[in-house]
């Protein structure tokens, strides 16, 4: 008999980190909740009324009191899902680059009990308006963590992703900020969990290249990223 | 004494005695407490008697007495800026454990404002 945690769409959970997304969240927002019934919005720490837009949608809305970063927004997330019995757990980022559209198709290869996570990527899939230096920086991360986390993968900071229930329970972000998606590559590894790639659409626009991560800021992620595998 | 002896032990004359109220005061773990009075009596030795400094620098191989300290204090720096920083991301991932216990326990649904507790 099929696990209803994996074919019943209401095992599905979509966990949307948000900061100060006031402009962008509703949009975000619309296309998921009229395709899944548990999404659930971090509001972390904002200072714009996010929590408040998004609490006009049916989603849950959990708040962190000050501002902590999207990989603990994530693990949050992730807490919460695994507690209301979610049985796959998919990221997705709140400024409107990913297309819910791929939901689906990125918790297939977990249905079919091909992977323990599936991890987005925009190099196999496609990518609009994407700046040309944004893809030199996002190929430069690619080869940082195919050198320090010895994955082969084709995307690194995707935030795009799906995780099986056991995956979620596995996996423990300890990466606050941005250097998470490393971490969970590290730890896919680590804990020998199967993972396959999905491509996925990122669409980039004015708004959204401003809140993205700016190219100088790699760097800082890089320096958090091997700092905090110093420090357990 | 040369001019920067008399600053320098009248400095470390103030601090020490600081240091000493403090621990009176029972504001300080007595033990650190003289931690900090050993350190503060070796800077005043070092300072008292620089040619001790500089013996002590050919006894390890090292040309000249700053040079001891020099190395010393590159090394007590490396080794304080790793401790806290370490200090600093385990004293983070608390807060994060309490932001987050927080945010799951008055998580609310939209639309319908209910808390879990209400559910």
């Amino acid at each position: 008999m099929p696990d209803a945690r994996l074919t019943d769409d209401s095992a599905i959970w979509i966990i949307v980190p948000a900061y100060n997304e006031a402009a962008r969240i509703d949009q975000t927002l619309a296309p998921l909740c009229r395709a899944f019934s548990n999404v659930v919005v971090i509001d972390d720490g904002s200072t714009d009324a996010t929590a408040e837009i998004a609490a006009r949608s049916p989603v849950w809305v959990l708040r962190h009191l000050i501002n902590s970063g999207q990989g603990a927004a994530l693990q949050t997330g992730i807490d919460f899902a695994l507690r209301q019995g979610a049985g796959i757990i998919v990221t997705f980022d709140a400024d409107g680059q990913h297309d819910a559209g791929d939901v689906l198709r990125l918790v297939e290869p977990i249905r079919r009990r091909e992977a323990d996570i599936a991890l987005g990527s925009r190099f196999l899939g496609k990518t609009i308006d994407m700046p040309w230096t944004r893809r030199v920086m996002l190929k430069g991360a690619v080869w940082f963590t195919r050198f320090f986390s010895q994955i082969a993968v084709t995307d690194t900071h995707n935030g795009f992703r799906a995780l099986s229930r056991k995956a979620a329970e596995t996996i423990r972000i300890t990466q606050n900020r941005m250097a998470h998606a490393s971490e969970i590559l590290d730890q896919i590894r680590e804990n020998q969990l199967q993972f396959c790639e999905v491509p996925v659409t990122i669409r980039y626009n004015v708004a959204t290249l401003e809140k993205g991560q700016s190219n100088s800021a790699a760097m800082k992620i890089a320096a958090q990223f091997l700092l905090g595998r110093l420090v357990r | 004494m040369t001019p920067f002896q008399w600053i320098a032990i009248t400095f470390i004359i103030g601090a020490a005695g600081y240091e000493l109220v403090i621990i009176r005061q029972q504001r300080s773990v007595r033990l650190f407490g003289l931690f900090r009075g050993v350190i503060w009596f070796a800077a005043a030795l070092a300072i008292l008697f620089p040619n001790q400094i500089g013996r002590l620098a050919s006894l390890v191989g090292i040309g000249r007495g700053a040079d001891v300290i020099l190395y010393s204090f590159v090394l007590v720096f490396l080794a304080t800026t790793f401790y806290f920083y370490s200090r600093y991301l385990r004293l983070q991932r608390q807060i994060t454990d309490v932001v987050r216990y927080m945010a799951i326990q008055e998580a609310t649904r939209g639309t319908e404002e209910q808390t879990l507790e209400e559910v």
